[in-house]
């Protein structure tokens, strides 16, 4: 009796510790015959899984939308075929594959189907929906004033003509749409000085949101005496038409101000096109490799904003506003990457990369601007940004034995930022401020196997940027990665480790970033028919950055702003067969941000004195998801399946989007 | 060298040839009919496997069809009944080999251009370490098993950022690794001044992968907030998974902007730093500590400088 409940108090140990974040649905389990159906010079497999989900959520409804938003109802929950010609050669195909996942009102479905010929034809399908929910968390308590449900719409097509052939041609198009509903906010804020609202009060109004891109390609592949050119010619078009409408009596979110938005109606149309051009020239052996890729993308938009605003102003009177503007703006980008690599011995490889980046932002040098409500007219300047990036890495890898590879290398990069913030007359454009960044990266690091199923490697990389972007970017960095692998048969245990430091000095404070990340990982399979899977990551992350800001009309100057996060990830899958009839899963996630150990928001002596920062120097949260499921072959072709999932998310100190939700289905998978 | 040298130096090759090539002449292909008779299993579902394209063809030379394409001549393994040393047995083989006998075929792919110098192939990561060309799990790449799964294998952290309360779906399989990744390797992205991230795909024109689904993001706009042209997506967001509402890297948006909008040091687009908060910005009240409510075009906008239409 002592074995059972050793083994018991080992897996509530697992269970508390450690965690396995899979989907509950569909059943991953296999039924009918793995050799499928004859069928007129075809083989034939096909399997469908349909059943009923079910959910439960008690707490904050909006947060579980965002994270899961499992719903109610009969799904499709994946359906499987594949009929493969058996001889190759099949009257209209060869081999076609369709795989449907979460149909029937699912927030993640997707469809892929793939049917080829041999030399003729390869056609590929992906389409994929997915319902996107956010209610406006970002400001952390549920105090946003964003919300969106809307939905995503992908589809990917491509056709490969001749695709066994020395010249291959490619078609293809992709399809990319969001619509739905919204809520945003809107500004009153008149540019030209009118007394509508300087105040900056905030109304919300409501948004329809109409976004497509359209992508067309055609490529053309050749192969002649081991090299490869590849050229594509492309056409992305993208529109946006969204609108924002509010009809009422607003006070907005300022309770002090006297100003009521009654009318508001906002169309920008926002249409343009993306036309590339990419070629690629390419060889691959043992000796020698060598590739060279171009690129040039100009894209070009066109936009109207058509802005009105009805309701009272600051002083109690009656007031409107027309905001008209128009223009346009281009950014052509031109990229070129070439590689070599050489391989003059078994044991050494050296390769050398030349990367250019070339990109501008400009349009018309200003546009106009009409103001009715103020017979106004304002010209807006653009502001001019361009980038442009050469860069140049050489790496070399050495096996200096069989057990023992030394790697290094090493990276120059170069970028010029050239930026104008507006322009002072209409046509003629100031001189852009010009800043020009390099970067010099050494890279080093090693791969030991002492045993054949054990590896052990660990990577350096040490850079100094001398005039970073941004207070955060990377200035004196290092990243250090250590990896433990051992696989042996039915075990794998792996280790992993991760640290990544940046110091980036600042007149009012040095800004610093430290992030460590530890895990591991375990899998065994002792029996055919019972397997472990657990991983455990913990990700600590500290940053320091200097701050100032105004509040109650009093400047604070050289704050900091502090942030820290432990977080602790691990995941528990357990796979049993039961009598060769019975498949059993549990799993268990778990997430758990422990911060900084403080039990109270504000309880720091770090940073600002203000709550509202005390209380954004953490976010202890825990997320945790156990679930279980039951998978009975009832027959050859059928298979009976229930499961449940259960998800818990609690923000210590936002309560307020905590949500606890009972998930689960059940369903028949069958093959015909 | 003397002719003597010589002669023996021509001698000595013609000894050393003669072994090998009589070895070699020995050895031959047989045909994968001929395989089928001890490896039944692999041949009667072999019809469903990318590879016996080689063998419907029937135009390809023996050494590039069917089994003896990636096994080798086959005719010392008969001999011998079988017996991993008298043909090419992939796990016996070191990764770089089997880079080389895979890419015999699969090197005319401008996906796989970069494989030879890719970080998975400097890390020891051989072909048959991803992809299971007999049992494979999917009929498509033939991949030994589904994704996410496969690359959770042996990247455990990457599995605790899709654990994350927030996270791009990749779990439920409506996003695939690969959406964003190319394992293969990639050609080096100038998005960003470092090396760093390896293996990200991109988008049109060397862009962030991000684009190629988030195309609202992509500009270009009249008015660009440059740390997103210049820094990429990951400046504020964290792509894989975040504990924060939007993939954001902080909990609260105002510390996110206020860490770069202070004014200090020669950053930003015109060297004098980047621009810090009015005196109208009162962080003492709640209204302001929500930057995104009135600056709602936060990555571009066409008609405000300061993104709030």
């Amino acid at each position: 009796m002592t074995r059972p409940i050793w083994f018991a108090t080992a897996l509530l140990y697992f269970a508390t510790c450690c965690a396995a974040q899979e989907v509950i649905a569909p059943t991953p389990d296999k039924v009918g015959s793995a050799r499928g159906d004859n069928w007129d010079g075809y083989n034939i497999i096909n399997s469908f899984e349909t059943g009923y989900r079910f959910f439960s959520v008690s707490g904050n409804q909006n947060t579980y939308r965002s994270n899961e938003n499992f719903g109610n109802g009969v799904r499709l929950l994946s359906s499987f075929l594949t009929v493969n010609s058996k001889t190759g050669h099949g009257r209209l195909f060869d081999e076609l594959v369709l795989t449907t996942e979460g149909l029937g009102g699912d927030p993640y479905t997707h469809a892929s189907l793939r049917v080829q010929k041999n030399r003729i034809f390869e056609y590929s399908l992906l389409w994929r929906k997915s319902d996107y929910f956010n209610p406006g968390l970002v400001t952390g308590g549920g105090q946003g004033e964003h919300l969106l449900d809307s939905s995503y719409t992908l589809q990917d097509h491509d056709l490969t003509l001749f695709p066994q052939s020395r010249i291959r041609v490619f078609l293809g198009y992709t399809r990319d749409s969001q619509g739905g509903a919204g809520i945003s906010t809107v500004q009153l804020f008149d540019p030209g000085g009118g007394p509508f609202d300087p105040t900056g009060n905030v109304f919300p109004v409501f948004a329809n949101i109409r976004r497509v891109e359209n992508e067309y390609r055609l490529g053309v592949e050749l192969h002649w005496r081991g090299f490869t050119f590849d050229v594509t010619r492309g056409w992305q078009d993208f529109k946006d038409d969204s609108q924002d409408q509010f009809a009422g009596a607003s006070h907005g979110d300022d309770f002090h101000s006297n100003t009521i938005l009654n009318l508001f109606n906002r169309a920008q149309p926002y249409h343009g096109t993306s036309p590339y051009w990419r070629a690629a020239l390419f060889r691959n052996n043992r000796l020698l490799s060598f590739n060279a890729r171009f690129t040039y993308t100009g894209g070009q938009r066109a936009f109207v904003a058509n802005e009105t605003a009805l309701g009272v102003n600051q002083f109690g009177l009656a007031d409107n506003q027309q905001i008209l503007t128009f223009g346009s703006a281009r950014r052509p980008v031109a990229t070129g990457n070439a590689s070599l690599s050489v391989f003059p011995t078994e044991k050494l490889a050296i390769t050398e990369n030349v990367s250019f980046y070339n990109v501008r932002t400009d349009g018309n040098s200003a546009y106009l601007q009409f103001n009715n409500a103020l017979q106004s007219t304002d010209f807006l300047y653009y502001q001019y940004l361009g980038i442009r990036t050469a860069a140049t890495q050489t790496d070399a890898l050495y096996h200096v034995r069989s057990w023992f590879d030394l790697h290094g290398g090493y990276e120059y990069s170069n970028r010029r930022i050239a930026a104008s913030p507006q322009v002072a007359f209409a046509g003629t454009p100031s001189a852009p401020f010009l800043q020009t960044n390099e970067l010099n990266t050494g890279i080093v690091g090693f791969r030991f196997r002492p045993l054949k199923p054990l590896t052990i490697s660990l990577d350096g990389e040490f850079g100094h940027a001398n005039r970073p972007f941004t207070q955060k970017s990377d200035k004196n960095y290092s990243a250090l990665t250590g990896r433990i692998q051992y696989r042996l048969k039915t075990l794998q245990l792996s280790a992993w480790s991760h640290s990544d430091y940046n110091e980036n000095s600042v007149t009012i404070s040095a800004y610093s970033s430290h992030s460590r990340t530890y895990s591991g990982s375990a899998s065994w399979s002792p029996r055919s028919w019972l397997s472990f899977d657990a991983t455990y990551s913990k990700i600590h992350l500290d940053t320091l950055g200097g701050i100032q800001f105004f509040a109650n009309s009093q400047l604070f100057p050289n704050q900091s702003s502090y942030y820290i996060s432990n977080l602790h990830s691990g995941t528990l899958d357990i796979r049993l067969s039961l009598l060769q009839r019975m498949d059993l899963y549990l799993g268990y996630s778990r997430v758990q941000d422990t911060g900084d150990g403080r039990s109270v928001a504000t309880q720091t002596s770090v940073g600002p004195t203000l709550p509202a920062f005390q209380s954004a120097q953490t976010f202890p949260v825990k997320f945790q998801s156990p679930m279980a499921r039951l998978s009975v072959r009832l027959s050859e072709r059928v298979r009976w399946n229930v499961g449940y999932q259960y998800f818990g998310y609690h923000a210590d100190f936002w309560p307020a989007e905590d949500y606890l939700a009972n998930t689960g289905y059940t369903s028949i998978l069958w093959s015909f | 060298m003397t002719p003597s040298t010589a002669f023996r130096f021509i001698l000595g090759l013609i000894f050393l040839w003669a072994p090998l090539a009589a070895a070699d002449s020995q050895n031959g292909y047989v045909g994968s009919m001929v395989c089928k008779t001890c490896h039944p299993d692999v041949w009667f579902t072999f019809y469903k496997n990318a590879h016996f394209k080689s063998v419907a063809s029937g135009k390809e030379k023996p050494a590039d069809t069917g089994c003896e394409g990636c096994h080798g001549p086959g005719k010392n393994h008969v001999a011998a009944h079988g017996g991993k040393a008298t043909i090419i047995s992939f796990p016996s083989l070191s990764p770089k080999q089997v880079l080389n006998a895979c890419l015999r075929c699969h090197s005319e792919s401008l996906a796989r251009a970069n494989i030879r110098h890719s970080p998975h192939t400097q890390n020891g990561v051989a072909c048959t370490q991803c992809h299971s060309i007999h049992k494979a799990e999917t009929p498509k790449f033939l991949l030994a098993k589904a994704q996410p799964e496969l690359c959770y294998g042996c990247h455990a952290n990457v599995r605790a950022d899709f654990s994350m309360p927030f996270k791009h779906p990749v779990n439920t399989g409506f996003m695939r690794c690969t959406d964003c990744h190319n394992p293969h390797g990639t050609f080096a992205p100038t998005w960003r001044m470092a090396a760093r991230p390896a293996l990200v795909s991109h988008a049109f024109g060397n862009e962030e992968a991000c684009l190629k689904c988030h195309s609202d993001k992509r500009g270009p706009f009249a008015f660009e907030h440059p740390p997103v042209r210049v820094e990429g997506c990951e400046m504020c967001h964290s792509p894989h998974g975040s504990t924060n509402s939007r993939l954001l890297r902080r909990p609260v948006v105002f510390t996110l902007c206020l860490e770069c909008h202070n004014g200090a040091g020669n950053f930003g687009r015109s060297g004098t730093g980047d621009p810090s908060l009015s005196q109208a910005h009162n962080m003492a009240d709640p209204r302001y500590q929500n930057c995104t409510n009135c600056h709602v075009r936060i990555h571009g906008s066409n008609s405000d400088p300061l993104f709030r239409r």
